[in-house]
């Protein structure tokens, strides 16, 4: 039983871990592929929603939409996020248990987590399914049964960049009718991302502050490495990863912590740790860390932070605003 | 001689570990950092107090509770094979761990915390379940076999295992944010324990390990079978009840503070009754020695190997642990 146990284990943390270690939002990189093709092979107008429509999936799968779909099933909740901040929230009609934003997805029919109920879905009779890239490792059959049910099934394409999730949410808006709303949504964000960028470019270069993040809490401390959201909205804020030389999602030596020696710690488990600042604080050996030894530790929205949606805003000024607070005081 | 050897080989692992890890700290400045933090002698302090703190704060806590859980976890395993003249008992064979990993990873999904005990809520509440499952374990034997024979004592932990092994896959399926603790504690680690955890483990491992060493003529007359040893004067039922009862306070014990940590009590009995014979006075006091080395060694390579990334060091034990004993294996057979 023991032996059973450790051996499922050892493949649900080197599995689940890298997807599921930042709370509810499971939408983070287990592969890496940035340059697999996806997108529209069909020609259409710019800002003009016209079917039927052919798109291949991060899956490599076609999907062909005949007309406008009016019932979605989003199997993520950056999906989720998106749809609704493109105004078609009344369209979905099946969620995850993960999704938590907007409030109004609780009253949903949930289809279950990142293993998803089949029949459920079935049930649902949806005119597309939005799958994620990350969750297809986890239910590969689930997503065949959908697709020789005849589901349309689309893969969205992972990402770890903002520019990526500019291209996900039009992509997204193409899809379900939407290619307008998503070309507005993406310019404001690329705006307030200027914005953000601008105002953070006015730190001088002696004050850049190095930061290390803390996505699950000790004794066994994982952090954001390279390749991540979370490090490239470090580099949007003008401000260095102290793990920015490891890949992913490492979990890491608390020695080596105190050895890079951070200005800044960041933690994303707040919502879920009881005082997960005051336990970055009071660590044993922690104190000669310039985030410790000048209280420069925070806690912020895993959520905002992680979900390559619609409020990766709100996650970077989050950020920005715990890495330079100065800049914000000052307003 | 062989208490030299395994004297030398477990402050030679804990030397290296103290002073190998992601900052490399001179053994030199190890001893000054531990001259004046632990004994209070007023040695000179120009060591930079990024090392000491990382020296005090973080690697002695973690190398000496490596230490003690091995030493527990060996100790009782040797206990174990001996008291059930089985080569496969291990001291999880009773449910003593799968009882202490209930507690903790309740503890974990519940997110309980209960008030004054903080973040030693966990380690308590382990123990705790542990015990408990210790005696419903025994007094389960005891229902079904008032002699409570060998085979119906590994029934009963098998039972008991299977159950509670259920349990926790049961609140791993339900699990969501906390998941990833929930694993990372149940492939083990001594990371980040600190003093107070070596605190916890200590007086269980003193009680334990002293009941186990006062039975260790015991345990040579019961391996021969509990009749001969009733022949020559063991009172079995007593004796074999407090051999239980120890080991199994020392595995969860282990187990609260550590996760369960697999293979070291196992492996490390059959190990050193290979190089130094069956009898239980020596083998008890030097599996504790080379149980407590090997857990500090593979601990140092588990976090050094890929540093700064670390490993579980429950997986390591038997990544490093099983190839070395089927070296020591096939040296033996050679030999013979």
């Amino acid at each position: 039983m023991k032996k059973f146990l450790q051996v499922v284990v050892l493949i649900l943390l080197l599995g689940f871990l890298i997807a599921c270690s930042n709370g509810e939002g499971t939408e983070e990189p287990v592969t890496e592929n940035e340059t697999e093709t996806e997108g529209n092979t069909a020609g259409e107008e710019e800002g003009e929603d016209t079917y039927p429509v052919t798109y291949t999936d991060a899956a490599g799968n076609d999907l062909t939409l005949e007309e406008e779909p009016e019932r979605i099933v989003s199997l993520i909740p950056s999906n989720t996020e998106i749809i609704f901040a493109l105004e078609q929230g009344e369209k979905i009609v099946g969620v995850t248990d993960n999704d938590t934003y907007p409030e109004e997805v609780t009253d949903l029919e949930s289809v279950g987590s990142m293993e998803f109920n089949v029949e459920l879905i079935l049930s649902l009779d949806p005119d597309v399914v939005l799958g994620h890239e990350t969750g297809v490792n986890f239910a590969q059959e689930a997503f065949e049964q959908l697709e020789s049910a005849d589901v349309n099934v689309f893969i969205v394409k992972d990402t770890t960049t903002v520019e990526g999730t500019y291209e996900t949410i039009e992509t997204i808006g193409e899809i379900i009718g939407a290619t307008e709303e998503s070309e507005q949504l993406v310019a404001d964000m690329q705006a307030e991302f200027e914005e953000i960028e601008e105002m953070t470019a006015t730190v001088p270069e002696e004050d850049r502050k190095s930061v290390f993040y803390e996505i699950a809490p000790a004794p066994d401390i994982f952090t954001a490495g390279n390749n991540t959201l979370l490090d490239e909205l470090l580099q949007f804020v003008h401000a260095d990863n102290a793990a920015g030389d490891q890949e992913g999602w490492p979990g890491i030596d608390p020695e080596a912590i105190i050895e890079l020696n951070p200005d800044v710690i960041i933690t994303t488990y707040g919502d879920y740790v009881d005082k997960a600042k005051e336990q970055v604080l009071e660590r044993d050996g922690f104190a000669e860390v310039e985030a410790v030894r000048n209280e420069r530790v925070y806690d912020v929205d895993a959520d905002t932070t992680t979900r390559p949606g619609p409020r990766l805003v709100e996650g970077a000024w989050e950020i920005a605003e715990s890495v330079y607070p100065e800049l914000f005081d000052e307003e | 001689m062989k208490y030299v050897i395994s004297l030398l080989f477990l402050i030679g692992s804990m030397l290296a570990a103290i002073s190998i890890g992601s900052v490399s700290v001179p053994v030199l400045d190890i001893l000054k950092v531990i001259g004046s933090e632990v004994f209070g002698l007023p040695v000179a302090h120009d060591v930079d107090p990024m090392y000491s703190s990382i020296v005090y704060d973080i690697r002695l806590p973690r190398v000496i509770l490596a230490g003690l859980v091995g030493a527990s976890l060996a100790i009782a395993g040797a206990a174990f094979q001996g008291l059930l003249r089985n080569p496969l008992a291990d001291p999880y064979i009773l449910g003593v761990s799968s009882g202490a990993s209930v507690g903790a990873v309740s503890t974990l999904f519940f997110g309980i915390s209960i008030p004054f005990l903080g973040i030693f809520t966990l380690p308590v509440i382990s123990i705790s379940t542990a015990l408990l499952t210790i005696l419903v374990v025994l007094y389960f034997a005891k229902k079904i076999d008032r002699t409570m024979r060998v085979e119906t004592i590994i029934l009963a932990g098998i039972i008991f295992s299977a159950f509670l092994g259920s349990v926790i896959s049961l609140i791993i399926a339900l699990t969501g944010d906390e998941l990833q603790q929930i694993i990372g504690w149940l492939l083990g680690s001594v990371s980040m324990r600190g003093w107070s955890y070596v605190g916890i483990i200590l007086p269980f491992l003193v009680i334990g390990s002293l009941l186990l060493l006062m039975n260790t003529k015991e345990l040579n007359a019961m391996s021969l079978g509990e009749e001969r040893a009733q022949h020559l004067g063991v009172d079995v039922g007593k004796r074999k009840m407090m051999i239980l009862i120890a080991g199994s306070i020392l595995t969860g014990a282990a187990v609260a503070v550590s996760g369960t940590i697999g293979f070291v009590g196992l492996v490390i009995p059959h190990l050193t009754r290979k190089l130094w014979g069956p009898d239980h006075i020596h083998l008890l006091p030097l599996s504790m020695m080379i149980g407590a080395g090997f857990l500090i060694l593979t601990d140092l390579f588990s976090r050094s190997i890929i540093s700064p990334q670390v490993l579980p060091v429950g997986v390591v034990t038997a990544l490093i642990g099983a190839p070395v004993f089927g070296l020591i294996l096939i040296k033996q057979r050679k030999k013979n």
